[in-house]
């Protein structure tokens, strides 16, 4: 048990608990925030999987900008308190034999999948002592992926438009006193 | 170093956690965040993938995932924002118009 | 390609090169989908300006290849599989720059004319998205350096032909014309895409560049067919052909162009005359090595192209509309294409496209400015309406007269040195049906000044006979904005042909030297000069002559016009109904598949198999859905928990099982 192992433990602990307590809490709002948690101590994985750029991605893409709409939806909402913790708790025998069966059964094909990783080639072998792997990020971004690259950007586009659409549409159909 | 097992388990482990969500909640906003949570998953099996088989595609995928969620996020809160605006729910079971 | 060693090949990307074809592609999208909503008063800005561009990006081009450079890139990989690689990419050498500026300019000049002609139209905007939309597929068919892009713009040309065909779909002939053009159109594609497929089984590729080094491998090689043995270049070239016939509208695909002047005059114009329809003659010319091969292929293209061509000068002189005249000569000229790519002399064929493309779309649009000032009447393309409009409308009648001469081939116009060119070359071909194709061809000379100046006499002398027609209103000249691309385009229908003033008139015949480095040129060596001279005099006089028997009927004598008619009414109707092709076709395949619909498939088919069937199935579903709805219980969760269900079942499938 060297550091390195010490550091995971504590980070899949710190990315389970937060996990856990964020399905089962009854207020949103805390369900949100043990997201960032979460999020954040992923974020510390992503670098000591020796992506630095990941990380910075990761906070602030994700615990900046989504759980920051999260919570601002979750505000506007103005619905604190879940009132229905008991269904959740009733019914949810079924789902969660369904989820041991899936659990079971993954750990089963795990074993196919481990045996392939080694398999894997490398495209392009790099060393992350010599230079960051951001280089050969945007070197792949820009060359290979470059279509790709662009789609993603027409997406978050259209994302908006949409986003915008759907609750301009919303107005109007209120000012026709529907 | 870390085995790589150790990887997909903790992956595995977030995405039952995301799944357990998605399926017992009736919370449409805590649905959301656990979707997250399951992409969350998916974000730490493709870098450790990528790390392991010295291969920047992962990172790639990763960075894409990344920015996917974030518009999934976008539709998704905008939806539950109509959905409360026109309707004020957002559980799920009171959503049932396509009942059979 | 061997020919290209005095060229330097740019091999990187090339943003002009990319931009020529993608500026007409999103102003034309910006327009269909905006341009309703927001400048339906003007939404002929976008692709005007963006093909004005286009085309002082194709003269930069032509500069660029004039110098000495020739661009050939793929912009992505489109398709890979195995050993097939396509990608979308573009070759910009002296063919294609050639074409590139001929769309270009005449693309432009259109636009601006649609701005007067189609003004005040409900459908204002989609004309011009349309238009530019079918502009881009052009160039993408004339820029492409594969066969699979060529066959990408070709498609896509055809159905922005059906699209602006069926623009007014509100007319039920428009709608059918595009239709009929469709569905011939799909009859010769098959057969080009077969071809495609021919070449990609026994060359393994689909670029250019690399075909036609490949290509001595097919020389002996044969497919047994039954008991026939086809030498497969022949096989290949007729297979492509049937594309060719298809697009560029050759016996016996050719019924859907006439049809297709149902479309308003500037896209007949456009694509119906200058450019979509020549896309046949410049695939040939760009594949002329593989029709080289074959003595058969070439025999069948001028035979095909000779047959047509006489054909539709025969037909031409006996119609009344206007553009349906224009449309023969279209279908005559191509045919005249043809002709020439058959002899062997593809750099005078598609000099004689390229003077063409200028003085038909001319002939067209001044058609089009007749229609125009006589939109009043309900059938304004008559031409017994028409007469004397000499006097209301002089700028119309000037350059109908300069295209009129330029088709009928005067000289110093540039129909004259084209059409010389191909019938020199026909007639000192090295193929033994030279002699024969230059006979035909003066004759269709003499018919095509005499339908050209038919519809010119009875249109602008005599009396006005369209007052009734018209209800009391005046024919007027057209707008500014309609005349002057019309002298614009009738400077280029005088002057195109000077770019190849053969030898033989001291000119350096520039032009098909320009393109003799791709597609070859047949010298005329060891050819004396004095019989080159009485050729030429003999075309001149074929010319003269109809023009002079078009006046002598039309004008000086107009009792002599129903004396043919009258005198040999059998004929006469033949050639009135087209040579009941169209007929022929409605008894031999549409008339058996109605038939067939009414009879098997409703009686038989309908009644006993298809009711109880349906029927039965109803029921069934009727039952399991009420099973079924049950599961169906409207709440998302709920879904999810099916989907798990699913994956499981794979699961253990996948692991116990399997």
């Amino acid at each position: 048990m060297d550091l390195n192992h010490l550091v995971f433990y504590y980070l899949a602990l710190g990315m389970t608990i937060p996990g856990i307590l964020a399905v089962i809490s009854r207020n949103p709002v805390h369900a949100v925030l043990w997201v960032l948690v979460l999020i954040l101590h992923q974020a510390l994985l992503l670098y000591t999987l020796g992506s630095e750029f990941l990380t910075a991605i990761q906070i602030i893409v994700y615990a900046g900008a989504v759980l920051v709409l999260f919570l601002f939806i979750v505000y506007m909402i103005n619905l604190r308190l879940e009132e229905r913790w008991k269904v959740f708790v009733r019914r949810s025998g079924i789902g969660l034999i369904l989820i041991f069966i899936f659990v079971f059964l993954l750990f089963k094909t795990i074993s196919v999948f481990l045996a392939l990783v080694p398999a894997f080639k490398p495209k392009l072998p790099y060393d992350l002592a010599q230079a960051s792997n951001l280089v050969w990020i945007a070197r792949y971004l820009f060359t290979h992926y470059l279509l790709q690259f662009e789609l993603i950007g027409v997406i978050l586009l259209i994302v908006v438009l949409g986003a915008v659409f759907i609750l301009k549409k919303l107005q109007e159909v209120k000012n026709d006193s529907f | 170093m870390i085995p790589f097992e150790y990887y997909v388990y903790l992956s595995l482990l977030l995405f039952c956690i995301g799944l357990v969500g998605v399926m017992l909640r009736r919370n449409l906003i805590i649905l959301l965040v656990s979707l997250e949570i399951m992409m969350n998953a998916l974000i730490v099996l493709f870098s450790a993938i990528s790390r392991y088989s010295n291969d920047t595609t992962g990172y790639v995928v990763v960075f894409f995932l990344i920015a996917l969620a974030a518009a999934e996020a976008g539709v998704g809160l905008s939806l539950v924002v109509l959905l409360y605006r026109s309707l004020k729910k957002i559980y799920t079971e009171d959503i049932n118009y396509y009942r059979g | 390609m061997g020919a290209f060693q005095e060229f330097e090949i740019v091999r990187s990307f090339s943003l002009p090169v990319f931009l020529v074809p993608f500026l007409p592609f999103i102003a034309s999208i910006i327009t269909l989908i905006f341009g309703k909503r927001y400048f339906p008063e003007r939404p002929y800005i976008l692709p005007v300006s963006a093909l004005f561009l286009s085309f002082i990006l194709s003269l930069y081009l032509l500069f660029e290849v004039l110098s000495g450079k020739i661009y050939q890139f793929d912009l992505f990989t489109w398709i890979s599989a195995g050993n097939l690689k396509v990608g979308l990419g573009f070759l910009v050498d002296p063919l294609s720059v050639m074409m590139l500026c001929m769309v270009t300019s005449l693309s432009f000049l259109i636009h601006v004319y649609s701005i007067g002609y189609m003004k005040g139209d409900p459908g204002y905007y989609r004309f011009f998205a349309y238009i530019s939309l079918f502009t881009f597929f052009m160039l993408m068919l004339v820029l492409s350096n594969n066969l699979v892009q060529l066959y990408l713009g070709w498609e896509g040309v055809g159905l922005c032909s059906y699209l602006l065909i069926g623009f007014w779909y509100e007319k039920k002939r428009a709608s059918d014309a595009a239709k009929k053009a469709f569905i011939i159109n799909r009859v010769g594609d098959f057969g080009f895409a077969l071809g495609i497929f021919a070449v990609f089984y026994y060359l393994g590729t689909l670029y250019y560049d690399e075909i036609i080094p490949k290509l001595s491998v097919l020389k002996d090689v044969y497919l047994g067919i039954g008991s026939y043995e086809v030498h497969v270049p022949f096989l290949i070239a007729f297979l492509l052909f049937c594309g060719a016939m298809g697009k560029s509208a050759q016996f016996p695909l050719h019924t859907w162009l006439p049809d297709a002047m149902e479309g308003p005059t500037p896209v007949s114009a456009l694509i119906h005359a200058a450019t979509m329809v020549t896309a046949g003659v410049f695939m040939v010319a760009r594949l002329h090595a593989l029709f080289e091969m074959s003595e058969y292929a070439m025999a069948m293209v001028a035979f095909v192209g000779a047959f047509t061509s006489f054909m539709a000068a025969t037909i031409a002189i006996t119609q009344f509309d206007i553009k349906r005249v224009i449309a023969y000569s279209t279908l005559s000229q191509l045919g005249y294409m043809f002709m020439a790519c058959g002899v062997g002399a593809f750099a005078v064929g598609m000099f004689h496209l390229f003077t063409h493309a200028y003085f038909k779309a001319l002939l067209f649009l001044s058609a089009g400015s007749i229609i125009h000032a006589l939109h009043h009447a309900v059938d304004p393309n008559d031409i017994r309406i028409m007469g004397g409009l000499r006097k209301y409308m002089p700028i119309t009648f000037v350059t109908f007269l300069i295209a009129g001469l330029a088709i009928s081939g005067v000289p110093g116009f540039a129909g004259f040195f084209s059409k010389d060119e191909i019938l020199a070359h026909a007639f000192f071909s090295k193929y033994p049906w030279g002699k024969f194709i230059w006979l035909i061809g003066i004759i269709i000379a003499v018919m095509t000044a005499f339908y050209t100046f038919r519809v010119f006499f009875k249109a602008f002398f005599g009396e006005f006979r369209g007052r009734e027609a018209l209800h009391g209103h005046e024919p007027h000249e057209s707008p500014k904005v309609m005349t002057i691309p019309l002298i614009i385009i009738s400077i280029g229908a005088i002057f195109s042909g000077w770019l190849g003033i053969p030898e033989v008139l001291g000119g350096g015949a520039h032009f098909q030297k320009f393109l003799e480095k791709v597609v070859g040129h047949p010298e005329l060596v060891g050819v004396d000069h004095t019989v080159e001279y009485f050729l030429m005099a003999i075309s001149v006089l074929a010319g003269i002559l109809g023009i002079g028997f078009a006046y002598l009927i039309y004008v000086k004598k107009p009792a002599l016009e129903t004396l043919g008619p009258s005198k040999f009414p059998r004929i006469y109707r033949f050639l009135y109904r087209k040579w009941y092709f169209d007929e022929l076709y409605h008894y031999l395949f549409v008339v058996p598949t109605f038939w067939l619909s009414r009879t098997v498939v409703n009686l038989i088919l309908d009644t006993f198999i298809i009711d109880h069937t349906v029927n039965g199935s109803a029921r069934t579903t009727e039952t399991s859905a009420n099973l079924l709805r049950k599961v169906h219980t409207g709440l998302i969760n709920h879904y999810i928990w099916f989907i798990l269900f699913g994956i499981i079942i794979y699961l253990i499938y996948y692991i116990y099982i399997r």
